[in-house]
């Protein structure tokens, strides 16, 4: 339901719309490609070590968040899964074995992945129960600016919902 | 028969006049009565005999009370002495009067009627004891400028003959010449109603002493069973003297005195300074003009033959119909001109028809045009206009008398109308100056009665030409309101007295009564017209009441103020808050009940709270408009309960999942740490 509305725009965009979304996955390829060239330094073996952060990288792929929160919660959990196998791959002086040694560990994927999982199943959790908790708060926040302007009524009649003239009110009013 | 002496006897429940006198409801002197109203015993307070009379003036003609202070002050052997007036509550009609009270009279009345006959009085005797008092009594009015207009022998006091000085009877509880029978009066005042007669001048006075002279000198009255019309066509044609007189013998002196006071020439008639040069020994020559000039040819009118013009002006005023062929078609124009030779009045005849064609003033034209001839032809005479005959002067008492009668009001506005009073102002030739004023007094009136406004029309005409008039509102009849300083407290009696008030204590009477009286300016009464709004009304009725009490008091006007109360609703309304309207409505209670009207004006017409109430209501007002603002958003949210999850849930989720991170990733580096230290 939330995404109807982008799609309604892109859909009254026409052709825009699609050269828009192109655009914009573009431009994320260029970020990931620019991540990329950045762990190039730490060597390859970082690199391979990295392949655990896969997730995160599917999730910038597809997160349409102006404020990137998927990709925030995931990729900060799937980073904490991937960090304790990169601070051993650098203890253990980052070579080409030791890289294959993480990778090859399938329990060792199943943390970096799972780090991942744990991030995707707070965007499960969190939210409807974020939700759920604010909803309340409005209601209750509606009720009480009714009963404002119930009290508002009471003082000053109901010509204080209007613009009418003040001369006019106190005609109405039998002044 | 002498007067009964003081009774001293109980008198029973004395009611105070303003404090001073004491009157006794329950000792009526009917042998004193008077024209105004029922004549009393009374008393100055703490004397020992109860010497003075009262006359209460319960009757429906308004008393002369603007005389009242300086007839107080005249001290004369022949002018029955008044002690007090004032206002005396008549506890048996729950009813305020204006009463006066008199010294009694020394001598009962001289003639009981006009028709009695007495002894013929000797010349000295007569000289003596009966004119050269009245003469000095004639000098103190003439001084004063008071005009008796109800000197007659049965209003004298005195003992035939006696050496005692006759006294003069009361002149101040109705209006001048109202009880004067026609024969007293003057010409032009016997035609014109009682009650149109008008405060006169000195010198009908004196004819009216001449005519009391005369019978005293006769013993008898010639003209007894006379009817009034008779003796105004007999004195028209023969003139008053020889009416009166006609070949009877008389001593020289007497013919002298009678024909200079009896003259029907106004402005030959003695007066009192020519009666003192008279009694002093300088012989005056009156001259002998009464019968009116004679025609050579006779004017028919009516099937009557008209040979002088004064009874002529009397019959076209008979017959308008035919008086208006006769004038429009040219034979009033040419007897004047060829039977009676008198150019100038053709004249101002001619002038007046002109006038009015000229005018545009087509109501009643018949009885305009006819009127404005006899004006022309007789300009002595009162105005006569459609049945009316009114001398200027005596419109004001007419005015009055109409309202407080419920007589025609149409006849005696359209007299002022029409401009019937300056028209016989400019008809005199010689008196015109001293007449100016009176012609301008009724011009401003004329244009008050044609407005309509809240204390202007007919109400307003009445209290500027009534000067000493007391407030004919329905709703003070019985309360004796003769200055604005009454007006409150009788408000106030109205209101505990009578449950079935009008609604608001406020009319045109009292509106005109006060503008008159006070000289205010009419813009507040303007503001209490029908057609303004409720609440602007009360305002008017409220700082008019507030003033009134400020200045004139009673400080306690609690009936009143509950009075006004309820008017005041509107004016409640007018705050815009409930709860200042709560609040105004219980301080101007609390003010009512203590009966001031001050306080009540000064809570409710504050401009500063006012003013208050009204920013606090725009004020509101923007509350109001961002609350309104406020619950469309939140409501707008709510229906996205999706996107509420999406825009706060995720970066809360991110927000642990960041935190759950940096414990996680701390834990790796604090185990990496302390493996490598061993």
């Amino acid at each position: 339901m939330a995404n109807e509305k982008p799609k309604a725009e892109n859909k009254a965009k026409g052709g825009k719309g699609k050269e828009g979304k192109k655009g914009k996955g573009g431009g994320k390829f260029v970020l990931v490609m620019i991540l990329a060239g950045a762990l190039l330094p730490f060597g390859l073996p970082t690199v391979l070590v990295c392949l655990g952060l896969l997730p995160t990288l599917v999730a910038l792929l597809t997160d349409t968040d102006e404020h990137r929160s998927t990709t925030a919660t995931i990729g900060f959990l799937n980073i904490a899964g991937v960090f304790p196998f990169l601070l051993d791959l650098w203890l253990r002086g980052q070579t080409m074995e030791a890289a294959l040694a993480i990778v090859k560990q399938p329990t060792n994927w199943l943390i970096m992945l799972g780090s991942a999982a744990a991030g995707q199943l707070l965007l499960y959790a969190i939210p409807p129960a974020m939700a759920m908790l604010t909803i309340t708060q409005y209601e209750t926040r509606v009720k009480s600016l009714k009963e404002a302007q119930e009290e508002l009524k009471k003082i000053w009649g109901p010509d204080v919902m209007n613009v009418t003239g003040l001369d006019e009110v106190r005609k109405r009013n039998g002044g | 028969m002498p007067p009964e002496p003081a009774p001293q006897q109980n008198l029973g429940t004395g009611l105070s006049l303003e404090g001073r006198v004491n009157i006794y409801p329950d000792a009526p002197l009917p042998e004193f009565a008077a024209t105004g109203g029922t004549v009393y015993a009374a008393q100055m307070k703490g004397a020992a005999t109860a010497d003075l009379m009262a006359i209460v003036c319960m009757s429906s003609m308004p008393p002369r009370a603007e005389l009242a202070s300086m007839m107080r002050n005249i001290d004369n052997p022949s002018i029955l002495r008044l002690r007090e007036s004032g206002v005396v509550h008549w506890t048996a009609h729950n009813a305020r009067y204006f009463a006066l009270a008199y010294e009694r009279p020394l001598a009962p009345r001289y003639w009981r009627t006009l028709d009695e006959t007495h002894p013929p009085m000797g010349e000295d005797a007569l000289h003596h004891f009966f004119v050269m008092p009245f003469v000095s009594a004639l000098a103190e009015f003439e001084r004063t400028g008071i005009v008796h207009g109800g000197i007659r022998p049965t209003n004298i006091f005195w003992r035939d003959g006696s050496a005692t000085p006759p006294q003069l009877g009361e002149c101040l509880s109705a209006p001048p010449g109202i009880s004067q029978p026609v024969l007293f009066e003057t010409i032009e005042r016997a035609m014109t109603l009682p009650i149109g007669r008008g405060p006169g001048v000195h010198t009908d006075d004196c004819y009216a002493f001449g005519i009391t002279l005369a019978l005293a000198v006769l013993g008898f009255n010639p003209l007894a069973g006379t009817d009034d019309q008779t003796i105004i066509q007999m004195k028209l044609q023969k003139g008053s003297f020889n009416t009166l007189i006609g070949s009877r013998r008389l001593p020289t002196a007497h013919i002298e005195i009678l024909r200079g006071l009896l003259t029907d020439d106004a402005r030959q008639r003695w007066s009192a300074t020519d009666l003192e040069q008279w009694l002093a020994g300088r012989r005056l020559t009156p001259k002998n003009t009464d019968a009116g000039r004679r025609a050579s040819r006779h004017f028919s009118l009516g099937g009557k033959d008209y040979w002088q013009v004064r009874p002529l002006a009397v019959g076209l005023n008979a017959n308008i119909p035919e008086a208006v062929k006769l004038i429009e078609g040219g034979n009033l124009d040419k007897w004047l001109m060829r039977s009676l030779g008198d150019e100038e009045r053709a004249k101002d005849v001619a002038d007046s028809v002109e006038q009015l064609k000229n005018s545009g003033k087509t109501a009643h034209y018949d009885d305009q045009l006819v009127a404005r001839v006899c004006i022309a032809l007789d300009p002595a005479a009162p105005i006569r206009y459609r049945g009316v005959a009114v001398m200027p002067s005596g419109v004001a008492g007419m005015l009055a008398d109409a309202i407080i009668n419920n007589g025609s009001i149409q006849i005696i506005s359209e007299i002022i109308a029409f401009q019937f009073v300056t028209l016989w102002v400019n008809a005199q030739k010689d008196s015109k100056v001293d007449l100016v004023p009176l012609a301008q007094q009724m011009e401003r009136v004329r244009s008050m009665i044609e407005k309509s406004s809240y204390g202007n029309g007919i109400e307003r005409a009445l209290y500027e030409l009534n000067p000493a008039l007391a407030c004919l509102s329905p709703m003070l009849r019985g309360q004796y309101v003769n200055a604005p300083r009454a007006l409150l407290a009788a408000l106030d009696r109205v209101a505990a007295q009578n449950p079935a008030r009008p609604a608001e204590p406020m009319d045109r009477h009292i509106a005109a009564f006060l503008i008159a009286r006070d000289r205010r300016s009419d813009s507040i009464f303007i503001a209490m017209g029908p057609s303004e709004v409720p609440s602007r009304r009360a305002l008017a009725f409220l700082a008019l009441f507030s003033e009134l009490q400020h200045r004139y008091g009673p400080d306690e006007v609690p009936h009143l103020a509950k009075w006004v109360l309820p008017l005041l609703d509107p004016v409640v309304k007018r705050y815009l808050s409930k709860p200042m309207q709560e609040k105004m409505k219980r301080l101007i209670k609390d003010a009512a009940d203590k009966g001031s009207l001050a306080a009540m004006a000064h809570m409710i017409d504050d401009p500063r709270r006012i003013q208050a109430d009204e920013q606090d209501f725009l004020h509101a007002r923007l509350m109001y408009q961002d609350v309104t603002k406020e619950i469309a958003f939140i409501e707008n949210k709510l229906s996205h309960r999706a996107s509420v999850a999406r825009e706060v849930g995720a970066p809360v989720a991110a927000t642990v999942a960041c935190l759950v991170a940096i414990a996680m990733i701390g834990l790796t580096l604090i185990r990496a740490i302390m493996q490598s230290l061993g």
